[in-house]
């Protein structure tokens, strides 16, 4: 099945709960609303495709920035304010077909529902995802962090993120005491 | 494990990380001066070589690989290559290993649980940093969660430069190895002084 013959099966399904769906690169490319997530996502895996596969979750950070006007257009630079933008790829094992989910979060402590109770795997992808952008995953089972140690300070995924936050063990100016006369 | 000062409310064996931190915390860590050594009297030479002689011809390394270097590093075992065939033959336990051999990028997640494999190898130890991540950090080594070098963990003996080395280089840091060992040079490891009127084994 190609997409935009997954496009139009879905377009009633999906359409009246705020999402847009386009066709980018082959795939379905949802866009919708934080609070529809969820739903979003129930919807694609028991509507007609049977979505089964999320195969992972991740953000993109995009600060705040100033925008300059086109050529041609004339007017002040407009101010962007940042956001976070988390992505969902789905898979449809029998009908072989592609999906992304995304959706905009604010920069500012950027909140959102699990999906770990429609698609189990997402558990810990959402814990990457907040070990690395600081995103809040609403009700998920464990919510820690999984790739980086636990004293860690800050998201290093973040383009503010500042690696002077985390107070290092192992440093040339701290080392193990007896290495430090030794190397 | 007398005169082994475990800090307070010792972790079980389900520690978490805050408290491995702070149990390898390099700035707090002074339990490792009071481990007790045992030594014994002076060998004489003939017990010498061939000691020297036993232990330079078998020198099991711990495994420790990391990343890419682990790739070559197995090939060093494997067929083609063979270092089993000086002796080289790899443990999965710190416990019945001579020689750690750091394969890879060392974390900062990864750092505590090296230098806690290193502490309970048998001494003498001996540490091969083999390729550019584990010498200095490599290509990482401007990243947030690269260790600058294996050497701010633990004492490296031999450096293998490469990124990642070829079995061959790994086979002239074994035979490096073996020389030191026959010249009856220590390794960097101990640091801590055997009591008056005994001796650490080399």
């Amino acid at each position: 099945m190609t997409a935009s013959e997954a496009l139009d099966l879905l377009r009633p399904e999906i359409e009246p709960l705020g999402g847009q769906l386009a066709e980018e690169h082959g795939a379905l490319c949802i866009t919708c609303p934080d609070d529809r997530v969820p739903q979003v996502l129930r919807k694609l895996r028991d509507g007609p495709l049977a979505f089964d596969y999320l195969s992972f979750v991740t953000a993109e950070d995009y600060p705040p920035h100033t925008e300059e006007p086109a050529e041609g257009e004339g007017g002040a630079p407009r101010e962007v304010p940042g956001r976070i933008e988390l992505v969902y790829h789905l898979f449809s094992l029998e009908h072989r077909v592609q999906c992304f989910v995304r959706t905009a979060l604010a920069r500012e402590a950027p909140r959102i529902a699990t999906v770990s109770d429609i698609y189990p795997g997402a558990a810990w992808h959402e814990r990457e995802t907040y070990d690395l952008f600081g995103v809040v995953f609403v009700g998920h089972p464990d919510l820690r962090r999984i790739l980086l140690p636990d004293y860690w300070v800050g998201h290093p995924l973040r383009k503010d993120y500042d690696p002077s936050q985390t107070p290092l063990v192992y440093t040339p100016e701290k080392r193990w005491p007896e290495v430090a006369d030794k190397r | 494990m007398d005169g082994i000062e475990l800090p307070q409310g010792s972790p079980g064996p389900r520690r978490r990380e805050v408290e491995l931190q702070e149990w390898y915390n390099p700035l707090a860590s002074a339990n490792l001066a009071k481990v007790p050594v045992v030594g014994r009297p002076v060998l004489n030479w003939a017990e010498r070589i061939i000691l020297s002689w036993a232990r330079r011809l078998s020198l099991w390394p711990i495994l420790f690989g990391l990343a890419c270097c682990a790739i070559e590093m197995m090939c060093a075992y494997a067929g083609r290559f063979d270092l089993d065939r000086f002796g080289v033959i790899p443990r999965a336990t710190p416990r019945q290993a001579d020689v750690m051999l750091v394969a890879g990028t060392v974390t900062h997640k990864m750092a505590p649980r090296l230098r806690l494999l290193y502490d309970q190898m048998p001494e003498p130890k001996y540490v091969i940093s083999m390729g550019s991540c584990a010498n200095c950090g490599g290509p990482f080594r401007d990243g947030y969660h690269v260790v600058r070098g294996v050497d701010l963990i633990i004492p490296v003996d031999i450096y293998v430069p490469g990124c990642p080395p070829r079995p061959e280089a790994l086979f002239q840091a074994f035979a490096m190895l073996r020389e030191k060992i026959k010249k009856g040079i220590p390794p960097v490891a101990p640091t801590r002084e055997a009591p008056p009127g005994e001796e650490i084994l080399f």
